[in-house]
C-alpha cells in the first residue's frame, strides 16, 4: 500500500512539473476588423491601450490582445475624421467634423468635457496643438484655445476670409498660423486680429491642407496645385517655390530637414539654410500623414494595394542616402492615409477599410534568450530525479513495481530527449556557429512568422544576381536594394520542419529544389543553381542562428523560426 | 571558424543516388538471402517459433514506422537482440532483413538498405551468440540486454554511417561524421535501454519462449 502510494505520488508530482512544458509563445500578430469606417489618422498609443478614430467613432483597444476597453460614438454628417486624439494626462481630446470637440476619460471612456463650435466647413480637421494648459483648435474658419482640464475657452480668433481644412495651427511668436484653403497663410491672434500672406501669384488656384512648418523665421508652406503648386519657402519679403505636383500630404521636419510628399513624387529637402532638394524618395502616390523620425521616414502609399514605406539611412563614409529598407502591407489591402505606429515591440496598422492590425514585435535577441533559457524552463532535473527513483523502487521488486525501472527509464530518456540540443552543443562545443542576428535585415511585418534566408555565395538565378530580395509569402518582392545576391522570404507559418518551410520559399522565390532520403531523413540536393558538395562546397543551414547538422526534417520549428542556407 | 572548417563539420558527403535497377537489385538479394535463411530452418512454419517471428516482425517494422519522426529513436535494434536470443542466428537474420526491406518502403531505401539490414543481422547473431548469458534459468536478465542494447546504439551507428563511403568519403571524413552524430548515437542507446527496461519484464511472463537459441538449424541435443 505504502509503495502505491508513493507511486501515486510521483506520477502526480511529474504531472504538475510537466505543465511548463505546455505553455508556449504568446500571439504574435492580432487582427481587428474594427468595421467602424475609415481611419485616416493614425493610432495614438497610451500605456497599454490604443486609440483609434474612425467615422463616428473613438475607440480603445488593448495592446496587448486588441480587445476593446471601450468606444464612444460620436457621428458626424461627413465620412471621414481627420484629428488626431490628443492624450494629455489621464484624458484625451479630440475634435470632430461637426465642430464639436470633446474629451474622454482615457480609463473608461466617459466624457469629461464637450464643447460645440461655430462650423462653416468640414468642423475640425486639423491637429490640436498643446501649450501648457491649453489647447489650440484649428476650427474650419479660426482658432480656438481652450483650457484642457475643463475646456472652458481662454480665446477664440476666427475669420470670414476663408476656410480651413486639415490646416494645424503653428505657434509663428505671438500669433498662430493656419492655411487657408484659399492658399493664404491667415496669422491670428488672440485679440483677434489678423491678416494674411498672398501665395505666389504664379500658383494658381492654391490650396493648404496641411500644416505649415518655420524653421527660425523661415516659413515651409505646402501650397497644391495640380501641376503648379509645391513647398514655398518664405523669409520676410522673399518667397522660393520648390515644385511639387499632385495632391499634397501632409509635410514633415526633423532638424532642419523636410519631407514634401504628393501623390506623384516625395522629395526630402535640407532646408538647414534654404531648403535644398537632397533626393527623391518615391514616385508612388502619397498622401496623408507621413512620418519623419530620428531613423526612419514612413511615407503611407495611397493606392490599392495601400502600404508604408520605410526609409532609413544608408551611410558611406560621410555620406548618408536615405533607402526603401521595408514596405509594410496589411493583411486587408485598401487604401490608406493614416500612418502606422510604431513602438519598440510593436506596430499598429490602420487604413480605409476600418482594418486595424498589430504586429507585437520580439526582438531576435530575446527569442534568441529565450530559447537559451528554454533548456532551464524544462523540469529536466525533475524527471531525471523522478526517473532515478522509479529505477530504485524498481530494483529488486517484483510485482507492478516491476515496471519501475523501465517507467523510470523512459523518464530519464524522456529528459535527453527534451535537452538534445543542449547534449549536443554539450558534446561538441566547437562545431556551433551562432549565427549574427537579422534583427536589422528583416521587415517588421515578418516578426513572428516563419523565414528563409538564402546565401547561395552567387549560385542564384540572373534576377537575383548582385541585389538583396526580400519576398513575401504571397509571391510579391517587398524590397530590392543592392548587395551580394542574398534572398529573403518570410511570413511562412505552420511549417513544422525546416524541410517543409525550405521547399515552401524555393517555390515562393521561384528557386530549383531537390533532395533525397536517407536514413536519418532527408538531405538537400540542391537549392538555386548551388548543389551540394559541388567543387568542394555544400549547403549547410541554420535554425534560429545555430548550425544544424541533421537532416532537413529532423527537427521540429517554431513559428518564428528563421533558417538560414548557406552555401560554403 | 572558416568556410573549410564548417564544410568539414557537415554530416558527411551524400551518397551518389541509387539507381532504379540498383535498387531493384539491392532488395532482390536481400530477400532471396531472408528467404533462404528462413526456410531453410523452419520445421513447422505456424508453430511457436514462427508465432514470435511474426510477432517481433511485427513489432519492429511497425514500431519502426511508428517512431519514423523521433530522433534515431526505434525498437528495433533491441527487438532484433532479443529475436536472436529467443529464435536463433538464421530466423533473427532472416527477421532483420525482412524488418529492413518493408520498414524502408515505408522510410525510403537505398545504398544504406543494406548496411542497416547487415547491421541488425549482427544484432541478431549477437544475441544468438549470447543468448546463453542472456537468458538463466528461464528469464531474460533485464540488465543484461540492456547492455547489450546500449553498446549496439553505438556500434550499429557507426556500422550504418559506412554508407558515406559509396559518395567517395575518406577515414577522416567518416571520424567526423560519427563525432557530429555522437549524440544520436547516444539517443540510439538510451532508447534501446528504455525499450529493453520495458520488454524484457513483459517477456519474463512468458518462460516458455526464454529458451536459449544458439542456431535453429541444430536444435539442442538431449541426453537419455
Amino acid at each position: 500500500m505504502k509503495m502505491r502510494m508513493k507511486l501515486y505520488f510521483i506520477i502526480a508530482t511529474l504531472l504538475i512539473s510537466t505543465i511548463p512544458l505546455a505553455s508556449s509563445s504568446s500571439e504574435e500578430q492580432i487582427i481587428i476588423d474594427l468595421d467602424r469606417g475609415m481611419i485616416s489618422t493614425a493610432p495614438v498609443i497610451s500605456g497599454d491601450i490604443f486609440l483609434v478614430k474612425s467615422i463616428g467613432w473613438l475607440s480603445a483597444l488593448d495592446l496587448e490582445s486588441g480587445k476593446e476597453v471601450w468606444a464612444v460614438e460620436h457621428q458626424t454628417q461627413h465620412f471621414f475624421e481627420t484629428s488626431p486624439p490628443l492624450v494629455i494626462g489621464e484624458k484625451v481630446v479630440t475634435g470632430w467634423t461637426d465642430g464639436v470637440i470633446s474629451a474622454y476619460d482615457l480609463e473608461n471612456g466617459s466624457e469629461i468635457w464637450s464643447l460645440e463650435t461655430e462650423m462653416k466647413g468640414y468642423g475640425i480637421t486639423g491637429s490640436l496643438l498643446l501649450e501648457g494648459d491649453t489647447i489650440l483648435v484649428p476650427t474650419d474658419h479660426g482658432v480656438l484655445s481652450l483650457y484642457h482640464s475643463n475646456g472652458s475657452i481662454d480665446w477664440n480668433a476666427s475669420t470670414e476670409e476663408t476656410t480651413f481644412y486639415r490646416s494645424s495651427p503653428l505657434r509663428f511668436g505671438n500669433d498662430v498660423l493656419l492655411g487657408g484653403e484659399d492658399g493664404r497663410v491667415f496669422v491670428i491672434n488672440e485679440s483677434g486680429n489678423n491678416y494674411w500672406l498672398e501665395p505666389p501669384s504664379s500658383i494658381p488656384n492654391p490650396s493648404i491642407r496641411g500644416k505649415i512648418v518655420s524653421i527660425g523665421q523661415r516659413l515651409l508652406i505646402p501650397i497644391q496645385s495640380g501641376s503648379e503648386g509645391g513647398l514655398v519657402e518664405v523669409y520676410e519679403n522673399q518667397s522660393i517655390i520648390h515644385p511639387i505636383s499632385g495632391s499634397l500630404a501632409i509635410l514633415s521636419e526633423r532638424d532642419g530637414f523636410i519631407i514634401m510628399a504628393s501623390t506623384e513624387k516625395t522629395v526630402l529637402f535640407d532646408c538647414i539654410s534654404w531648403c535644398v532638394e537632397v533626393q527623391e524618395l518615391t514616385n508612388e502616390p502619397v498622401s496623408g500623414e507621413t512620418q519623419f523620425l530620428e531613423n526612419e521616414i514612413i511615407l503611407p502609399v495611397n493606392s490599392a494595394e495601400g502600404k508604408w514605406l520605410l526609409f532609413r539611412p544608408s551611410c558611406q563614409a560621410e555620406n548618408c542616402t536615405w533607402k526603401l529598407a521595408e514596405t509594410i502591407t496589411p493583411k486587408h489591402p485598401q487604401y490608406l492615409t493614416a500612418n502606422l505606429v510604431k513602438t519598440d515591440n510593436a506596430i499598429i496598422m490602420v487604413n480605409d477599410a476600418g482594418w486595424v492590425e498589430v504586429i507585437i514585435k520580439h526582438q531576435l535577441e530575446e527569442i534568441i534568450e529565450e530559447e537559451e533559457d528554454y533548456f532551464f524552463q524544462i523540469p529536466w532535473w525533475f524527471l531525471l530525479i523522478s526517473g532515478a527513483l522509479f529505477i530504485l523502487l524498481g530494483v529488486n521488486s517484483n510485482g507492478s513495481m516491476e515496471y519501475g525501472i523501465a517507467l523510470g527509464s523512459s523518464l530519464i530518456f524522456m529528459a535527453l530527449i527534451l535537452n538534445i540540443q543542449s547534449i549536443d552543443n554539450a558534446l561538441t562545443p566547437t562545431q556551433k556557429s551562432q549565427e549574427k542576428t537579422l534583427d536589422e535585415s528583416i521587415p517588421s511585418q515578418w516578426m513572428g512568422t516563419q523565414i528563409v534566408l538564402f546565401e547561395l555565395n552567387h549560385q542564384i538565378p540572373d534576377e537575383f544576381t548582385n541585389m538583396n530580395t526580400w519576398i513575401n509569402v504571397d509571391g510579391t518582392i517587398l524590397n530590392q536594394e543592392e548587395g551580394v545576391g542574398l534572398i529573403y522570404v518570410g511570413g511562412m507559418k505552420d511549417h513544422q520542419n525546416a524541410r517543409l518551410l525550405t521547399i515552401e520559399a524555393t517555390e515562393i522565390a521561384g528557386l530549383d529544389y531537390s533532395e533525397h532520403q536517407e536514413f536519418m531523413g532527408y538531405r538537400v540536393d540542391q537549392i538555386a543553381n548551388a548543389i551540394d558538395g559541388e567543387d568542394g562546397l555544400w549547403l549547410l543551414y541554420w535554425e534560429d542562428g545555430v548550425l544544424a547538422r541533421l537532416s532537413v526534417d529532423a527537427n521540429s520549428i517554431g513559428n518564428d523560426a528563421i533558417i538560414i542556407w548557406r552555401f560554403e | 571558424m572558416n568556410n573549410a572548417d564548417l564544410a568539414s563539420n557537415m554530416l558527411g558527403p551524400h551518397p551518389s543516388p541509387v539507381g532504379q535497377a540498383t535498387l531493384w537489385l539491392i532488395h532482390f538479394v536481400l530477400l532471396c538471402t531472408m528467404m533462404a535463411l528462413l526456410w531453410s530452418s523452419v520445421k513447422k512454419p505456424f508453430g511457436r517459433q514462427m508465432g514470435l517471428f511474426i510477432a517481433y516482425g511485427a513489432t519492429a517494422i511497425g514500431g519502426r514506422i511508428l517512431m519514423e519522426g523521433a530522433p534515431n529513436i526505434q525498437p528495433v535494434t533491441i527487438l532484433m537482440l532479443l529475436a536472436g536470443a529467443h529464435l536463433g542466428s538464421r530466423h533473427g537474420v532472416a527477421l532483420a532483413v525482412l524488418v529492413t526491406l518493408v520498414s524502408n518502403i515505408f522510410l525510403g531505401s537505398g545504398w544504406w538498405t543494406i548496411w542497416q539490414a547487415s547491421g541488425w543481422a549482427m544484432v541478431a547473431v549477437t544475441g544468438a551468440l549470447a543468448s546463453n548469458w542472456l537468458i538463466t534459468d528461464g528469464r531474460l536478465n533485464m540488465w543484461r540486454v540492456a547492455s547489450l542494447g546500449l553498446a549496439w546504439g553505438f556500434l550499429f551507428d557507426w556500422w550504418v554511417s559506412m554508407y558515406i563511403f559509396h559518395g567517395g568519403a575518406d577515414l577522416m571524413t567518416y571520424f567526423q561524421y560519427l563525432v557530429n552524430g555522437i549524440s544520436f548515437d547516444l539517443l540510439h542507446a538510451a532508447g534501446n535501454i528504455t525499450f529493453a527496461f520495458w520488454l524484457v519484464p513483459v517477456l519474463n511472463k512468458f518462460p516458455e519462449i526464454n529458451v536459449a537459441k544458439l542456431s535453429t538449424s541444430k536444435p539442442a541435443l538431449t541426453t537419455a
